[in-house]
């Protein structure tokens, strides 16, 4: 496993510094900024640079035998090509696609945009899964670690360059880069072989979002089982919201201008719960831009992560459909809502009699639907209301249809300076079809009880 | 060579003169192509994998999104109708299919191209009636291509076109002649020769 819960730590921390750094650092040299020349080959080294990095620290630094590679275990991986692996949910769920996010920014952080960019991921992932492990390459490493690594990539890529910030000096700024470092390694690797830890210049525009929210929450949760909170299991944890750029704010220009991000750690109850990432790929006004009400179509690339003791379910996909705000009262207060269709390349659930071997899942495509309100003001959410459903179909592991349903309702009461106090009830539901075994129906109530920290901003509504 | 002597041919009834230009890549597209190919299928638990030749088709069309990146959808088709699991063993008809959104990435000023695409997979194991165990067996799920390939103006409007590629389609279990085979992946690979409308 090449990333665990402290480096999830990590990456909380350095999120809260990209919501905090970006209140104090609007970058007004938003068109000054211009990236070097475009350095493909450069990029593509440094993506297979990354396999060998890994490749001969797990063999020489950590004596690993699977990494003992040469022309046998090559010849052999291309004779009998893709197999599924019987990894461990964190480690084909979240590691893999971190493992792709530095494919990505290797990219990335040579000028590349976004879709020249998502093919190193492949790349990447193609050639350690020939070439850098004895294990036959797993196809579903290939496509986590592939379309992972790209949505990751890109929400690393724009948090790290949030939080850097190169109008900064001193101790300011070398701890920006060092936070950095932690979510965008290849990029401050990059800036600090290039001398640009310290050089003072113009931001890209990837470090100012325009509007964003970003929110802290410590508490406790209470999972049930069976549809009963009566023996729910508690826990204390910590969740980090991010939502960067607002597509009704700044239109859309690249992909990524706008996503959100959920993280979920609960130190007591399996570490790493939860990582969700959305950001939009296309989008397309349906209103007038100076509409009260305005509406979008949009296409938003997702990943999910979750993984606590009661389920797992996880899953690379794209999703497509409306959102909409709607104005109340003055302007300050407004009501967004979001009605998606999604496909799911790959997604992975947990069930009784799933899996196969040492694995207990089942990885399979599917399809689902995403219905959501929120009551925001100021671009701070106020109570957010959320259903989905969705469908996975298996291809690896049991015989057997999951329908999953996430349903939940979340309030924030702010008192004063951003501090406030919530209160989350939600529900997992999953119902299982197996075609040699009897169905299985599970739902896990959960209760969440939390002190919250705000900070938000509302850029300039640009009039046309 | 069924298919290069067919477009061949039928470039030169459509009267147009091969010229040295570069496609100027607008609006919609269409492709037909066709060729021979090879599966590859692994199984899980499986220490070896069933490699058989056969023919292949696909179908793409869609639109552009710049003079670089065309955006599409792609029926492809695999058939072999001498295959089996087992060495000498011909008594089953091997189909698999794919229905994927592909994009096609023109990187450089020429006709090469890119292919990379996402999508739906069957794959259909029919034994023959004759063996006594007549039965149809199929699967569905998730499929992968990529693919790389040239692009030859025969006129303004159509092209000339060579693509080698490979389509991954991960079907699920699937039971033949009594055993269940887990966790299938069927990976095939195509040398195609088609005709591009612009």
């Amino acid at each position: 496993m090449l990333w665990g819960t402290r480096e999830a730590v990590l990456v909380a921390i350095a999120l809260a510094g990209a919501g905090s750094g970006r209140a104090q650092t609007a970058d007004t040299a938003r068109q000054a900024y211009a990236c070097g020349p475009k350095h493909p080959v450069r990029a593509v080294g440094e993506a297979l640079a990354v396999n060998l990095a890994v490749n001969r620290w797990d063999a020489w630094g950590r004596g690993q035998p699977w990494a003992d590679v040469g022309a046998k275990s090559w010849s052999s991986n291309i004779r009998l090509g893709w197999e599924w692996d019987e990894n461990v949910f964190g480690t084909n769920m979240f590691s893999h696609p971190f493992h792709g996010s530095l494919y990505f920014n290797a990219g990335r952080d040579h000028c590349l945009g976004y879709w020249e960019s998502a093919p190193l991921a492949f790349l990447g992932s193609w050639t350690w899964e020939y070439f850098g492990e004895r294990f036959r390459p797993a196809l579903n490493d290939f496509i986590m670690t592939s379309f992972g690594g790209a949505a990751l990539g890109e929400v690393f890529h724009r948090v790290g360059a949030s939080i850097r910030d190169n109008h900064a000096r001193g101790s300011g700024r070398f701890g920006r880069e060092v936070a950095a470092l932690v979510v965008d390694p290849v990029g401050g690797l990059n800036r600090l072989l290039n001398g640009e830890w310290s050089r003072v210049g113009a931001n890209p525009p990837e470090h100012d979002p325009g509007a964003f929210f970003f929110r802290f929450h410590v508490g406790g949760r209470f999972v049930g089982d069976s549809g009963s909170l009566r023996h729910a299991s508690g826990a204390g944890t910590v969740i980090t919201d991010l939502s960067y750029g607002d597509p009704f704010v700044r239109s859309f220009e690249r992909p990524f201008d706008n996503f959100a991000v959920r993280l979920q750690l609960t130190p007591g109850g399996g570490g790493l719960n939860l990582l969700q990432a959305a950001g939009r790929l296309y989008q397309h006004e349906l209103s007038r831009p100076d509409a009260r009400n305005r509406h979008l179509f949009v296409v938003n690339q997702r990943y999910e992560y979750v993984n606590n003791p009661a389920y797992k379910f996880g899953g690379q996909s794209v999703e497509a459909g409306i959102v909409s705000r709607w104005r109340l009262w003055r302007g300050d207060t407004h009501v967004r809502g979001k009605l998606t269709g999604d496909a799911i390349v790959l997604g992975a659930i947990d069930a009784p009699f799933a899996g196969v071997g040492a694995r207990t899942y089942d990885f399979g495509p599917g399809v689902g639907l995403t219905a959501s309100l929120v009551l925001e003001r100021h671009q701070v959410n106020i109570l957010e209301w959320y259903n989905r459903l969705e469908y996975v179909h298996s291809v690896s592991g049991a015989q057997a249809d999951h329908y999953v349903a996430f349903t939940g309702l979340e309030g924030t009461l702010t008192i004063a300076r951003g501090m406030g106090i919530g209160l989350c009830l939600s529900t997992y539901a999953r119902a299982s079809r197996y075609t040699d075994k009897p169905s299985d129906n599970r739902e896990f109530p959960e209760l969440r009880v939390f002190f919250t920290w705000t900070t938000a901003r509302e850029a300039p509504v640009v009039r046309p | 060579m069924r298919p290069l002597v067919l477009a061949v041919t039928l470039s030169a009834l459509l009267g147009v003169r091969a010229e040295a230009q570069r496609l100027h890549r607008t609006g919609f597209w269409f492709e037909l192509s066709s060729g021979p190919g090879a599966v590859r299928i692994g199984c899980g638990g499986c220490a070896e994998v069933t490699v058989a030749g056969g023919t292949t088709g696909d179908i793409r069309l869609g639109g552009t999104l710049s003079d670089k990146v065309l955006l599409g959808v792609e029926i492809f088709g695999f058939t072999d109708e001498r295959f089996g699991f087992a060495a000498h063993d011909t008594s089953i008809t091997a189909e698999n299919s794919s229905l994927n959104a592909v994009v096609l990435w023109y990187p450089w000023h020429g006709g090469v191209f890119l292919k990379g695409g996402v999508g739906l997979a069957g794959g259909r194991f029919t034994v023959k009636a004759d063996t006594g165990q007549g039965a149809v067996n199929e699967g569905n799920g998730v499929g992968l291509t990529f693919g790389v390939g040239f692009d030859l103006p025969i006129s303004r409007r159509f092209a000339l076109s060579a693509n080698a590629a490979a389509f991954i389609t991960a079907i699920g279990d699937v039971r033949v002649q009594g055993v269940v085979v887990d966790d299938v992946i069927p990976t095939m690979y195509q040398l195609g020769v088609g005709l591009v409308l612009r």
